[in-house]
């Protein structure tokens, strides 16, 4: 339709040759950070892999390994449980902080994108502890109809819930205000904290154990059996957060403009919503409320490799699991014979960073109405 | 003329809420009326439920106990392997109790591994145990009583005795995918259940001999215990004593109070006490209600002394809300006892009565 | 991908050809009714420029064109087919916009902007010629310059220019710009008019929502007087561009003059008239211009 002729006949090198500079600097940044990342998650893997109360030598880890892929070669753990704590304790761990490190990256990256909205995350936003408020449901009635897959999808439920109710609530025009957003968290947590409240009062003293254990967040005690249990949603959501990845960036020319270039933004909202609850759900439900991942890792990988969604979400998935892991690998490693709540570490470092891009963006935007 | 409608539906609003509030001031007065007796000072309102004639308790006392349990001597040798059936349903197989680890909120396991002479085969321990001659274990629970799968599994135990009183489940879960024996057992505390936990933790360690003799030892103990603190309140000018035990955790804001299947409730029927949790109907661990308490009407508080160090002693006792306004609070009758001690319903228990008894019955 | 299966890629239009068809088009906001039954046809190849005082229901006609504001009752037609009937990826293949404001959330650079025109052709044939499109919608609006820059920290004028660009990566057949000129200087407010009469001259249909009736007068085929909700005046700039119609509508005094040298239509106040009436009764008021 429009003309061919025109179009080439108006071109100069000029135009095509900023865009390719500006593009080729970008791609230049994105393959530096993916390969970065990459080789520290690795890096990190295996650091944690080889660390733990238990000590046990890279060697003899490489050799465990070995073994149980049938080769019969390197030194086997000379500490009478170091197999099996490699196997039932740390493996099983490490594998969890990766899942869900990538999940909460995710997750983050994804509810910024529908929400528009840099400080948009599952635990800032209150999505989080619904999905807690789920998971509080199930430990304190009981409830095992899923067998091990009950806890998770309870968490998963109710976490769909709470992100439909925060995002039809904080939007206006097809934005969310920063204020809105952070008022609509401060709502959603406290109706959740009186749930969990509530949970705490009716459950038996294992129940309110439990409960009390993961509001703070920790991986202490993830087997095989909850890493199974999990896996099968966060990869539904992680795969969805890739195909919803180009639309999103089209989202953040604001909903008309958006559809006026083809996205169905209805259907996108809705699977955005229930891919972060896929991940942050089962995320929550074996792994506690685990703050200010999603926020931190995606925002400052925005700021390095650009807004652009298609490669933000991977990034953010590599930048979470490595933030995780290493956060739960100093939780389980820094005091003898204890376990350190793992939310407590990322929300202390997280406090700080969401402090800041407060401010960032409060002076962005000229001040709140 | 623009006043009027906003004045009507207030005056309405006003009249729907009238029969509620008048209900609530009723419930209020008759609340702090108590049994009707015109009161006026707090310290007049506790008067009237107990016995007019008794004498007050005044002042406060720490019980202490003399010298823990004894170990059986010499030590049994355990016939191994063993198969016992846990609380959980399930069949554990042990054929090694070289390195034992014993661990629960209570520290009971640990010190009825050690009454039973095999004390010398733990491997570590958990906060609450206190006898003297295992304080030099690794505490595998620093973290509160949460456990670290990696540490335990570190100390190499070739069996590990514990409960749900302790956790998180998963970690205990862990150590069994690990191929530990892991022997669950019932995780509750009271006078009667002291026997039965001797025999359990006996029979997962193949000693069920020794822990046939240890169970009627106690028990025996136990009952000269309950008769030597029956004759002390016989003796004793104070009677019907109104007894309440708080948990508090100052630094942690938390303020319970014990009621029924508590094990406090079992505590404070052996001392001869007037269990007032009860009287109230509370059940099991709650919050602290400072109308609750002040209508309870303790006598005197039941304390872990770590509890009353956390809120800074006696006089910080006295600013949690409502234990100003019970006669305990009014006269400080406080009787606290070491956290490892006085709740653990274990070999030691007798100790812990006898203690408890020459500490509440002390001369004011 | 089966979606281009599906998917019905737009056929060129021939000059004349009724490209976007607005019947009966009513807009309620609650009570009141903004927009009272309007009917309107653009061709291919003009320029049809939406003018009218504040209030009047310019950018609520483009809204409900464009399909952000629901038009009950009413029909709008994009190539013949009702609205309803085509999907929205098949209708950004046909129909691009404009808005008054382009906010981006985030910070992507004009070029990525840009090329988030060209997303409706993704999977298609016109794909491979992305890079060529993009540079040339980027020359025409002048911002080259600014391709590596984040959009958030543009100017008002700059992200108008770099949001046009965008519509223009898009090459609907049909534009709907509002109010394109707003933040622009005066070169470049020429410079985009351009540009839509350029599109029109070949081929695309252009709806421009004006503010200024020089403009107006100047680059539209037609213009379109809105006023009240309902459509006045219809028809080429010299036949609905009278003082009598412009000062009716606007409640001034206003006088449409030609350029002594280019004879092209001038519009101005009548500042020396205080009183409408006054300068209605001078120069008697005639009724809507024909089309």
């Amino acid at each position: 339709m429009a003309s061919t002729a025109t179009i080439s006949s108006a071109t100069s090198p000029s135009a095509s040759e900023a865009s390719a500079a500006t593009r080729g600097r970008v791609r230049t940044r994105t393959v530096l950070v993916f390969g970065g990342l990459t080789l520290a998650l690795v890096t990190a893997v295996i650091v944690a892999a080889g660390s733990g109360q238990l000590e046990v030598s890279p060697s003899e880890v490489i050799g465990s390994i070995l073994h149980r892929l049938g080769i019969d070669a390197g030194s086997m753990p000379s500490h009478p449980n170091g197999d099996a704590v490699l196997w039932d304790v740390r493996f099983p761990r490490v594998v969890m902080a990766l899942l869900v490190g990538s999940a909460l990256g995710v997750a983050g990256a994804l509810m910024q994108g529908v929400f528009g909205n840099p400080l948009a995350e599952p635990a800032v936003v209150g999505v989080s502890s619904g999905a807690a408020v789920g998971a509080c449901l199930v430990i304190v009635f009981k409830i095992t109809v899923l067998g091990t897959f009950t806890t998770p999808v309870a968490a998963f439920l109710a976490s769909l819930l709470t992100t439909l109710i925060v995002y039809g609530l904080s939007r206006s025009n097809g934005r969310t205000e920063v204020v809105t957003i952070v008022l609509m968290g401060i709502a959603v947590n406290a109706v959740s904290a009186g749930l969990i409240g509530f949970f705490v009062f009716l459950g038996d003293t294992q129940a309110r154990e439990q409960i009390v254990f993961w509001q703070l967040g920790s991986l202490n005690g993830i087997r095989w059996q909850a890493v199974a249990a999990v896996a099968p949603l966060m990869a539904v959501g992680l795969a969805g957060a890739g195909t919803v990845a180009r639309r999103l960036d089209l989202l953040a020319l604001g909903e008309r403009p958006a559809r006026h270039l083809g996205v169905n933004v209805e259907r996108l909202r809705l699977t955005t919503i229930v891919m972060v609850a896929l991940l942050v759900g089962p995320a929550v439900a074996f792994a506690g409320i685990i703050g200010f991942v999603g926020l931190v890792v995606a925002h400052l990988l925005r700021m390095v490799i650009g807004p652009s969604h298609p490669t933000l979400i991977p990034a953010s998935a590599l930048g979470g699991a490595l933030v995780l892991l290493l956060a739960d690998l100093f939780a389980r490693t820094a005091v003898d014979f204890a376990d350190l709540p793992i939310g407590m570490l990322t929300a202390l470092i997280g406090g700080p960073s969401f402090f800041w891009l407060l401010r960032r963006e409060r002076s962005r935007a000229g001040g709140w109405a | 003329m623009q006043l009027s409608p906003p004045l009507i539906r207030h005056r309405a609003h006003s009249a729907g809420l009238l029969p509620v509030v008048v209900s609530l001031v009723v419930s209020l007065v008759a609340s702090a009326c108590g049994g009707g007796a015109s009161s006026e000072s707090p310290a007049a309102q506790s008067e009237s439920p107990a016995s007019g004639l008794a004498t007050k308790c005044v002042g406060h006392r720490t019980a202490e106990a003399e010298g823990w349990v004894e170990p059986l001597r010499p030590g049994p040798e355990p016939n191994l392997p063993v198969t016992v059936t846990d609380v959980t349903g399930q069949s554990v197989t042990i054929d090694d109790a070289s390195r034992i680890l014993a661990l629960d909120t209570y520290g009971t396991l640990a010190t009825t591994v050690y009454a039973l002479g095999l004390g010398d085969r733990l491997v570590g321990r958990d906060i609450s145990t206190g006898v003297p001659a295992l304080g030099g274990l690794p505490v595998v629970t620093a973290n509160g009583h949460e456990l670290q799968a990696e540490a335990i599994l570190d100390l190499d135990p070739s069996v590990i005795l514990t409960d749900y009183s302790i956790g998180p489940l998963e970690v205990q879960l862990q150590m069994k995918d690990a191929g530990i024996p892991v022997v669950i057992l019932d995780d509750h505390r009271s006078r009667a259940t002291i026997g039965e936990q001797i025999l359990a933790v006996a029979a997962a360690l193949g000693v069920s001999e020794a822990g046939e003799k240890l169970a009627s030892k106690v028990e025996a103990d136990i009952v000269a215990a309950e008769a030597e603190v029956a004759a002390l309140a016989e003796a004793s000018p104070m009677k019907d004593l109104r007894m309440v035990f708080l948990y508090l955790r100052g630094t942690a804001g938390v303020f319970y109070w014990f009621g029924e299947g508590s094990g406090a409730d079992d505590l404070i029927a052996s001392l001869g006490g007037v269990d007032v949790a009860k009287q109230v109907e509370l059940d099991g661990y709650k919050p602290i209600n400072a109308e609750g308490l002040v209508k309870a009407a303790p006598d005197m508080f039941l304390l872990m002394s770590g509890g009353l160090e956390s809120v800074g002693g006696v006089s910080g006792l006295a600013e949690i809300p409502g234990v100003a306004e019970t006669q305990a609070g009014v006269n400080e009758c406080v009787v606290d006892m070491a956290d490892s001690q006085i709740l653990s319903f274990g070999p030691q228990y007798p100790a812990t009565l006898s203690a408890l008894g020459r500490a509440v019955f002390a001369e004011n | 991908m089966s979606w281009r299966r599906v998917t019905r890629l737009p056929d060129a239009s021939a000059p004349g050809d009724v490209v976007l068809s607005a019947r009966g088009v009513h807009v309620r906001f609650g009570q009141v009714e903004v927009l009272a039954g309007i009917d309107l046809d653009v061709r291919a190849g003009e320029v049809v420029a939406l003018v009218g005082p504040n209030g009047a229901g310019k950018s609520t006609l483009l809204g409900a064109l464009s399909g952000d504001i629901d038009a009950l009752p009413g029909t709008v037609t994009v190539n013949g087919t009702s609205v309803a009937d085509w999907t929205s990826l098949e209708l950004a293949l046909r129909r691009g916009v404009l808005p008054q404001r382009s906010d981006v959330s985030f910070p992507f650079t004009v070029e990525q902007v840009v090329r988030m025109g060209r997303e409706p052709w993704r999977n298609t044939e016109a794909e491979d010629a992305d890079d060529v499109i993009v540079a040339w919608a980027t020359e025409s609006t002048d911002v080259v310059a600014l391709m590596g820059r984040e959009f958030p920290s543009l100017s008002g004028g700059e992200q108008a220019r770099a949001a046009l660009a965008r519509v223009l990566a898009q090459q609907p057949g049909l534009l709907l710009l509002d109010e394109p000129t707003a933040s622009l200087d005066i070169a470049h407010q020429e410079q985009v008019l351009g540009i839509a009469r350029t599109r029109a001259e070949a081929g695309d249909a252009v709806v421009v929502v004006l503010h200024d009736l020089g403009l107006a007068a100047a680059h539209a085929d037609r213009v379109v007087v809105v006023s009240g909700g309902v459509v006045v005046a219809d028809g080429p700039p010299a036949d609905v561009m009278t003082d009598a119609l412009l000062s009716a509508v606007y409640g001034c005094a206003i006088e449409v003059l030609r350029h002594p040298r280019t004879g092209a239509l001038m519009v101005l106040p009548r500042r020396d008239i205080v009183d409408l009436a006054e300068s209605l009764e001078q120069r008697p008021l005639t009724t809507k211009g024909a089309p």
